[in-house]
């Protein structure tokens, strides 16, 4: 699956990639019994610290969306794609709106983590 | 219109003359020959030689008499799958007519080292007496490479196809983005019978030897090294990010890493395992190509720099294309614009 992360967004990076893995599930683009890199692939592919990622895998193991099993590294528990239907069609139009109006992915968050507070 | 059909026609029956036909008649004769010889033969007849001062493992003669006709029948249904689809103007492509001389190659030498090995055996009260096989092994190797050459020259000349790969499409980025593509990817259900069956003669020859009572280090060594070879080739990740394309196999080993810098281009294309690259695992597939195949499919290619091309199979192969395309489009700008 893709990650992105920007360190320049001011967003911990931890809550960026836990984000990430979160709407590639909401989205359905990973599914239940996937397989995420090991914590330290992915660190390393991020150039970011291994304690970042192990951080984000587990704020999405408290929320039951993977299972972190020593050894196996974190699989896909759950994925919350079926509800989510209505969801994923406004998240659409509004990226699609964000597109015309030119505004870009971080300012975008930005909007959105101010409107949900 | 009709010279594209003709060429596919004669390429079709020279294949299968030389390449299926030709090995498989020459294991045969030399099959028919060891079975006339079979009475004169003692029991249990030598089968493995370490020295030159004589044979130390045994084994039952009708077993090995089999052997090269087993093996060179397998090589010829591989033969005959790889050669099954042509080039567009109906040629054989560089790896399917290399295929089609190793068969020939390898009956020859099979025939030859097996017929040679009953040979000094003829007559034999006891199989210990035995001479040495070194020079019918040397005379394999002469007559294999020498009919290898002739087949190469009578079957049609290569193809070079280029790949008709798609751009992929650019994975949006931002310039202060960090983009990582990383993905799981299995051997295909095709490699795995295929290293199954190998595990499986290997497992088979190690208890022969065993049962035999001439265990020695050697078939153990090898057993270990190809059950090496199967955990470490069937599991892979594959990313895609600022160092490049990375390719590494479950335990760490084998792996590449092509950097963004030595990328000169990116595509999709599609892989025939086979008949592309003549099997599964890290392959090469001549002319400056080489890949790691895991499954017929979607493959992102790369061109490096100096115009060798890398190929890997993997699903999403599109997204993979798109993220270093996206990469390489930023490099430029990045590198004046920021020290590191």
């Amino acid at each position: 699956m893709l990650f992105r992360i920007d360190p320049s967004s001011g967003v911990s990076i931890f809550d960026q990639l836990s984000g990430s893995i979160r709407a590639a599930a909401i989205a359905g683009k990973i599914k239940h019994g996937d397989r995420l890199p090991p914590a330290r692939e992915l660190a390393k592919s991020l150039d970011i610290n291994v304690h970042t990622v192990l951080r984000a895998y587990q704020v999405l193991r408290d929320e039951g969306l993977i299972d972190l099993r020593p050894g196996r590294g974190a699989i896909v528990a759950q994925t919350p794609a079926d509800g989510y239907q209505n969801f994923n069609a406004a998240m659409s139009a509004l990226v699609e709106e964000a597109r015309r109006l030119g505004i870009p992915p971080a300012a975008l968050a930005a909007q959105v983590r101010e409107a949900y507070q | 219109m009709n010279r594209g059909w003709n060429s596919s026609r004669s390429t079709r029956i020279r294949t299968a003359i030389i390449g299926i036909a030709v090995p498989l008649a020459i294991a045969a004769i030399s099959f028919v020959v060891m079975l006339v010889w079979l009475p004169t033969l003692p029991d249990p007849i030598a089968v493995h030689w370490s020295s030159a001062s004589g044979p130390d493992g045994f084994g039952p003669a009708l077993l090995f008499i089999f052997t090269p006709l087993i093996i060179t029948i397998l090589f010829a249904i591989f033969t005959a799958f790889a050669t099954a689809k042509l080039t567009p103007s109906g040629r054989l492509n560089w790896t399917q007519k290399a295929i089609a001389v190793t068969g020939v190659w390898l009956s020859t030498m099979l025939s030859v080292a097996f017929l040679g090995s009953l040979e000094v055996q003829r007559g034999l009260d006891d199989a210990h007496k035995a001479g040495d096989v070194l020079p019918s092994l040397l005379l394999g190797l002469v007559l294999a490479s020498a009919l290898a050459v002739a087949a190469w020259f009578l079957l049609p000349k290569y193809e070079l196809v280029p790949d008709v790969g798609q751009t992929p499409e650019r994975v949006e980025i931002a310039p202060s983005e960090r983009l990582s593509w990383m993905q799981r990817a299995r051997l295909g259900t095709a490699g795995l019978i295929l290293i199954g069956l190998v595990l499986v003669v290997c497992i088979g020859a190690t208890v022969l030897v065993w049962v035999a009572g001439k265990l020695t280090w050697l078939p153990i060594v090898v057993l270990a090294f190809v059950i090496v070879l199967v955990v470490t080739n069937t599991w892979w990740w594959i990313a895609v990010d600022e160092r490049g394309l990375v390719v590494r196999g479950i335990l760490g080993w084998p792996g590449t890493v092509i950097p963004l810098s030595d990328i000169r281009s990116v595509q999709v294309i599609e892989v025939n395992a086979s008949r592309d690259f003549g099997g599964w695992g890290w392959r090469w597939g001549g002319h400056g190509r080489t890949g790691v195949i895991l499954t017929s499919g979607k493959a992102i290619e790369v061109t490096r720099s100096g115009g060798k091309r890398f190929a890997v199979t993997v699903d999403d192969a599109e997204t993979g294309a798109g993220v270093i395309a996206a990469l390489l489009s930023r490099k430029p700008a990045q590198s004046s614009g920021k020290p590191s």
